[in-house]
């Protein structure tokens, strides 16, 4: 439980600091769950509206890192505070990198629509529904600094790293039978990656999370010592 | 291993019935800077006029425990609290140069009360301090000059200038800079950076980003109790102890 700072006007940049980072968030996921949508619905109009979205998020990033480093200025944070907004900092650049991948997975999206394919999209979906609730983990044990949430993200990783291996190895089959075009598996195999580069970030936001309560660094540990 | 400096070992403090320092354990290596931090009324100036034996000027005031200089007891019968003032300087809150003596008189005022100087040593020692407190540019045309005459942060390092021309092993500060501003700050602490090595200082402060900088060792006091003491570094990034992160985090009711 972190208890309230003595000076008020700190603490309301702090939960200000929060909100932004989970409006971000919330911004980015709701990108993800469209641009999914788009793909599996080759719906092309969707996707690239969706794609636009990344001005906001971008423009989150901006304004996140403006008030990190004028808390930095002002008030010169010590120990969980610190750890709080140079986390923070790092934490919106995982986010709008997560919304480039969405915008990424709609220009293949409006690409395969174009193009008239229609699928089948294999655990696609599934990978997504993973990696966003990996993504939104992440952020809860971030926000209320839950690092046995935390904990949990990091196991799922392997879920992903499966899920994109059978995307792969399923479109490979159906080109080397003909089913369909190579660019077009191609383009599939590739939202399969971006997805998997979501996973990654939302692991990255579970160690922040996990640093800015126990001051560990777990990035590089390997899966063992987490 | 070296012996440190100095070792608090189960030091208690107070005036009259109250005690104001309850069992500090403490070893300070030499050469290190160590910051002692903590609110207002902690103990943190009872417990460094301690450790040069001016808490006993005050009425009323007494010391148990054992405070180590070089393993030497500065509180056995034998020792002299006036000599012993020479081998650990202090520095306090506010400048009090003399007002009415030179810049010069003022860097050895100290040295005058205990023997005396022929004037060429007075001046190789006057311009040895001096130059060791980053003042000698400053004033080496207007050495006679009084030293009200300097602004508040020259006046603070004349005082360091003073403390450091009886060649001291220890130098304990009081607040040094909290009646200076940023820039007399900065040269404050550019200093201690540089003094740091020849001389073992132990420096009280209430700026928490101070002692960030300029000390290698912090420790935090409460309510006379030694809470914790630690790399600096540590300290400011991951404390041990909970009450030393909501103290230095702004948390403290």
């Amino acid at each position: 439980m972190i208890s309230a700072h003595t000076d008020r006007a700190f603490e309301g940049e702090l939960r200000l600091l929060r909100e932004r980072l989970q409006r971000m968030a919330t911004r980015a996921d709701e990108m993800l769950a469209d641009a999914v949508r788009a793909l599996v619905q080759g719906d092309a109009e969707l996707a690239r509206q969706t794609a636009h979205r990344d001005r906001a998020v971008n423009q989150d990033e901006v304004d996140i890192d403006e008030q990190c480093l004028a808390m930095l200025a002002r008030w010169q944070p010590m120990a969980s505070d610190l750890r709080l907004i140079f986390a923070a900092s790092k934490l919106a650049s995982n986010l709008e990198q997560i919304s480039d991948l969405a915008v990424n997975i709609c220009e293949r999206a409006d690409e395969l629509a174009t193009g008239g394919f229609r699928g089948p999209y294999t655990f696609i979906p599934h990978m997504s529904e993973v990696g966003r609730e990996m993504l939104r983990d992440a952020m809860t044990a971030f926000l209320t600094a839950n690092t046995d949430l935390a904990q949990e993200v990091l196991t799922r990783d392997d879920e992903i790293d499966d899920l994109h291996h059978q995307v792969v190895s399923t479109q490979t089959e159906r080109i080397r039978a003909g089913d369909i075009d190579v660019r077009q598996g191609i383009a599939v195999q590739n939202v399969a990656r971006f997805l998997e580069n979501v996973a990654d970030h939302a692991t990255a936001i579970a160690e922040h999370a996990i640093f800015m309560v126990h001051a560990l660094d777990v990035r590089h540990a390997g899966k063992r010592e987490r | 291993m070296t012996a440190p400096r100095l070792h608090v070992h189960k030091l208690r403090a107070g005036f009259g019935g109250k005690e104001v320092l309850h069992d500090l354990e403490l070893e300070i290596a030499a050469g290190t800077v160590t910051a002692i931090i903590g609110p207002s009324g902690c103990g943190k100036s009872t417990f460094i006029r301690t450790l040069n034996r001016m808490h006993e000027l005050v009425g009323g005031a007494w010391v148990k425990g054992r405070v180590l200089l070089d393993e030497q007891d500065l509180y056995a019968s034998d020792v002299d609290p006036v000599l012993l003032r020479r081998r650990v300087g202090m520095v306090f809150q506010k400048p009090n140069p003399f007002p009415s003596m030179s810049i010069r008189d003022n860097v050895v005022a100290g040295l005058r009360l205990t023997g005396t100087l022929s004037r060429g040593q007075t001046e190789a020692i006057a311009e040895r301090a001096l130059r060791q407190a980053a003042l000698w540019d400053e004033v080496k045309d207007r050495l006679d000059d009084p030293g009200a005459a300097l602004s508040g942060g020259q006046q603070q390092r004349l005082c360091i200038a003073r403390a450091l021309a009886v060649d001291p092993q220890v130098l304990l500060m009081d607040e040094p800079c909290s009646a200076l501003d940023p820039i007399a700050t900065a040269r404050i602490e550019d200093l201690i950076h540089s003094l740091r090595g020849r001389y073992t200082i132990v420096l009280v402060t209430h700026s928490m980003q101070q002692a960030a900088r300029v000390s290698e060792r912090t420790a935090f006091l409460l309510r006379g109790e030694l809470v914790e003491v630690d790399d600096t570094r540590k300290i400011f990034t991951k404390p041990n102890d909970r009450r030393t992160e909501d103290y230095i985090t702004g948390r403290f009711g």
